[in-house]
């Protein structure tokens, strides 16, 4: 035990080589820009820090073996139970989107600010592609909050740096305060989940909760079930605010409105990726436990999330002509369609292996967002680099006939934002959708009262699928509102020609993912259902346990 | 935890007496000495300088700064009084096989206050201009 | 006319300490921490705020770890790393507050409108 213990922690140094790697990087610039001042220098150094970081997770991945591949299940249950970080399939999916936003964003970000600050900046991207690695192997409260720290903390820098404007500093400062009031209330529930489980170890919370299916379920059931509620509540809540759920959406609009636009694009996707990992790990989404560890009405609270956020969220932007504050709605909106998965998740365990489950069409959609909204606001970025700045829908107005590239781009990413077949976007509402669906179509096994129980349930996740069509139709609005803005009104002062930047081609890069995972969603689909599936010792407990779950 | 609030009684009794002297005095000074009010009088006491201005100047930014480097690496010093306690202490809670990894994730740590330390001293904080 | 030793008689006063102070406690802070950023105007202020809550959470760490025989030092290694966060977030609250002062000669966050919600 104590021997298996000591192998665990040691091999932790060279399961984080890439965040080691990017955080030393992170030092380097800090420490190189106070002597040379150049953006180019620093954003090459920065983009090198990125590839060898991805080159120390190739050799990591060949050199150790993901946990749910340990031969040997005794050693596994030690390090699961045990080490703060854990190296999974999920984790390394998790280190995969990191690196590629972390080269998305330095390319973004190339132009921005002032060149004196290149450096800082540039460092603060890579600590926060590190810190999506590390939230996606975190297995500790501990670690996990200081990961979700660690994308915090260098936000709040990269809002401020670039732009001296009084928007933009109070765009800053309002994003600084609201989000560390949210970290507040997810430490307040995680206090409550230490009291009520004894440990900080998820593996072993998940586990103490009698969530757990597969694992060494040797720790009492708590008795204070009041408490874990009152901490699903409050981690919900912590973590609502980074994904923008309503109603812990307010500050989306203001903020992204006063901040520069890859600033923006930044806070869509980072906070939202991670923020969900954290709820996927904390409810027991991931492996052998069935999203039910916080009780049985997380669902419901899910559900209720879900229709309200992505209606308010759609319904509000149909009155924006800023396109930052429309883009900001949209974004709310698509956390209420991510959110339709994990009300829907735990529902799936019985199902066929062949159905896509719910989280998985979660991380599925969360890469796939990314993809469509970096580039949206890559394609902003891009305009506004020759001078006029692109704020309001107005500016975007004959952009088909001035920019046909640009408007081409544009247009792609706002029909993958829309759900349009063959982009990204459609896969992922599809699978979203589905899911629901298919709650709603399958008939349970069992004594009547539990046909009727959930038959009423599957109900209630066919009316979630219907208001998620809705919204769909009411989000398609605004999208083609921009879209044909670009393309039957005349431009009376078109933009002026577009240079070719660093993000241009991070621009083509998301355009890229886009249409690659909308046409050809497995290359996607199969390793994230390789993360997310439990391994095949949990999967016969939890087939046995199947019907038991639809009862309750 | 075998805790009797009466032991403290002679604790309270002195703080009722230390409240009560500290209201009584300045009470009976406000009660029975006599006031004469002069502008001399009036005027706030700053050592025996005339005061002039107003009394809410602005400190200097560079006490902020002072002031933010100071939070900071005061605070990272916590990271050091667990360890140093419990290294070098036998049958401390650090097992045997795990002292060296400790030590060098300490020397990490040191790297990285280091590392601000030089940043603060490039930006010229500690300059005091 | 002794008080204490009626008190003592009594068992008014002697009641030990116990869990549920603290969690009592940990609860007020927060509260209080919550009050405190919905009526402060003042940018410190609201951090002062924020800065309760994350102390009320510290009191409910480090007492469920001291009160549980059974439960390891993990409380009090939590309540470290969120001391040490906690500095970290007002050494930046304090560079932003003091750069938005430079900018609009006041820290009260009603002041910062030109961003409508």
């Amino acid at each position: 035990m104590q021997d298996n213990l000591a192998i665990a922690l040691m091999g932790f140094p060279s399961q984080l080589l890439p965040e080691i790697i990017l955080g030393l990087a992170a030092c380097v610039l800090f420490l190189g820009a106070t002597w040379k001042v150049s953006r180019h220098v620093w954003g090459t150094v920065a983009l090198a820090a990125l590839v060898l970081a991805g080159l120390a997770m190739w050799s990591v991945h060949h050199s150790h073996t993901p946990i749910e591949n340990e031969p040997k299940a005794e050693f596994a249950d030690t390090i699961r139970f045990s080490a703060p970080v854990l190296y999974t399939k999920f984790g390394v999916l998790f280190k995969l989107i990191g690196l590629i936003t972390g080269v998305l964003l330095v390319l973004l970000g190339w132009d921005e600010g002032g060149e004196e600050h290149a450096g800082e900046y540039h460092a603060c991207l890579l600590l926060i592609a590190a810190g999506i690695g590390l939230t996606g192997a975190a297995n500790d409260l501990i670690t996990l909050f200081l990961a979700l720290e660690l994308i915090s903390i260098p936000t709040y820098i990269v809002l401020y740096l670039p732009r001296i404007t009084a928007p933009a500093q109070e765009a800053a400062m309002k994003y600084f305060l609201l989000s560390v009031f949210s970290s507040g209330l997810l430490l307040f529930g995680f206090s409550y989940l230490y009291g009520v489980t004894g440990t900080t170890n998820i593996s072993g919370i998940l586990d103490s909760l009698g969530a757990s299916q597969g694992g060494i379920a040797t720790r009492a059931v708590p008795t204070w079930r009041g408490l874990v509620l009152v901490s699903l509540v409050m981690i919900v809540a912590g973590l609502g605010f980074r994904i923008t759920a309503v109603p812990f959406h307010f500050y989306a609009p203001d903020v992204y409105q006063g901040t520069t636009t890859v600033s923006a694009g930044m806070l869509a996707f980072v906070p939202k990726i991670v923020g969900f990992a954290a709820l996927l790990k904390l409810l027991g989404f991931v492996g052998d436990s069935n999203g039910q560890a916080m009780g049985s009405q997380a669902p419901i609270l899910f559900w209720i999330m879900a229709a309200v956020t992505m209606t308010l969220g759609n319904i509000l932007a149909l009155w924006q002509t800023n396109i930052k504050r429309l883009l900001a709605y949209s974004s709310i909106a698509h956390a209420g369609y991510m959110l339709i998965g994990l009300a829907v998740a735990p529902r799936m365990t019985g199902t066929s292996a062949d159905a896509v489950n719910g989280v998985e069409a979660v991380v599925f959609y969360l890469a796939a967002y990314g993809a469509m909204t970096l580039g949206s606001f890559a394609v902003l970025h891009v305009l506004s680099q020759s001078g006029k700045t692109v704020e309001n829908e107005d500016d975007l107005v004959g952009l088909g006939k001035t920019h046909p590239v640009m408007a081409l781009v544009m247009v792609l990413f706002l029909f993958s934002l829309i759900g349009m077949p063959l982009t990204a976007g459609f896969v992922g509402k599809f699978l979203l959708f589905f899911d629901a669906m298919s709650v709603f179509s399958s008939i349970p096994e069992g004594n009547a009262e539990a046909v009727r129980q959930a038959t009423e349930q599957g109900r209630l996740y066919g009316l979630l699928a219907l208001i998620g069509a809705v919204n769909a139709a009411i989000g398609a609005w605004y999208y083609l509102r921009l879209a044909s803005a670009m393309y039957l009104r005349e431009a009376i002062m078109p933009l002026p020609a577009v240079k070719t930047t660093p993000a241009v081609f991070a621009m083509v890069v998301c355009a890229v993912l886009t249409l690659v995972l909308g046409m050809f969603p497995s290359t996607l689909l199969s390793p994230i259902r390789e993360a997310i599936r439990p391994t095949i010792a949990g999967q016969a407990k939890i087939a046995a346990d199947g019907p038991k779950v639809a009862q309750r | 935890m075998d805790f009797f609030l009466g032991t403290y009684y002679p604790v309270f009794m002195y703080l009722v007496v230390v409240i009560g002297f500290a209201i009584a005095a300045p009470l009976t000074a406000h009660l029975i000495a006599p006031r004469k009010v002069t502008p001399v009088k009036q005027m706030p006491y700053e050592s025996g300088m005339d005061p002039i201005g107003d009394a809410r100047m602005k400190f200097d930014v560079k006490f902020y700064l002072i002031a933010i480097l100071f939070l900071v690496f005061d605070v990272e010093l916590l990271f050091l009084y667990p360890w140093a306690a419990t290294n070098q202490t036998t049958g401390s809670l650090i097992p045997s096989a795990f002292k060296d990894v400790v030590f060098w994730e300490i020397q990490a740590f040191l790297l990285t206050v280091v590392v601000a330390y030089i940043y603060a001293w490039r930006k010229g904080v500690f300059k005091w201009r | 006319m002794n008080f204490f030793l009626f008190a003592a008689e009594t068992n008014l006063l002697q009641t030990d300490i116990t869990l549920h102070h603290y969690l009592l406690l940990g609860a007020i802070l927060f509260v209080c921490g919550i009050v405190c950023m919905a009526t402060k105007r003042n940018a410190i202020g609201v951090l002062m705020g924020v800065e309760l809550v994350l102390n009320g959470a510290t009191v409910n760490f480090v007492s469920f770890a001291h009160f549980n025989p059974t439960f390891d030092i993990e409380g009090q290694i939590f309540a470290l790393f969120v001391i040490v966060m906690a500095a970290a977030e007002a050494a930046i609250a304090l560079a932003i507050v003091l750069n938005f002062y430079n900018n609009h000669f006041t820290v009260d966050v009603d002041a910062a409108e030109e961003l409508k919600g």
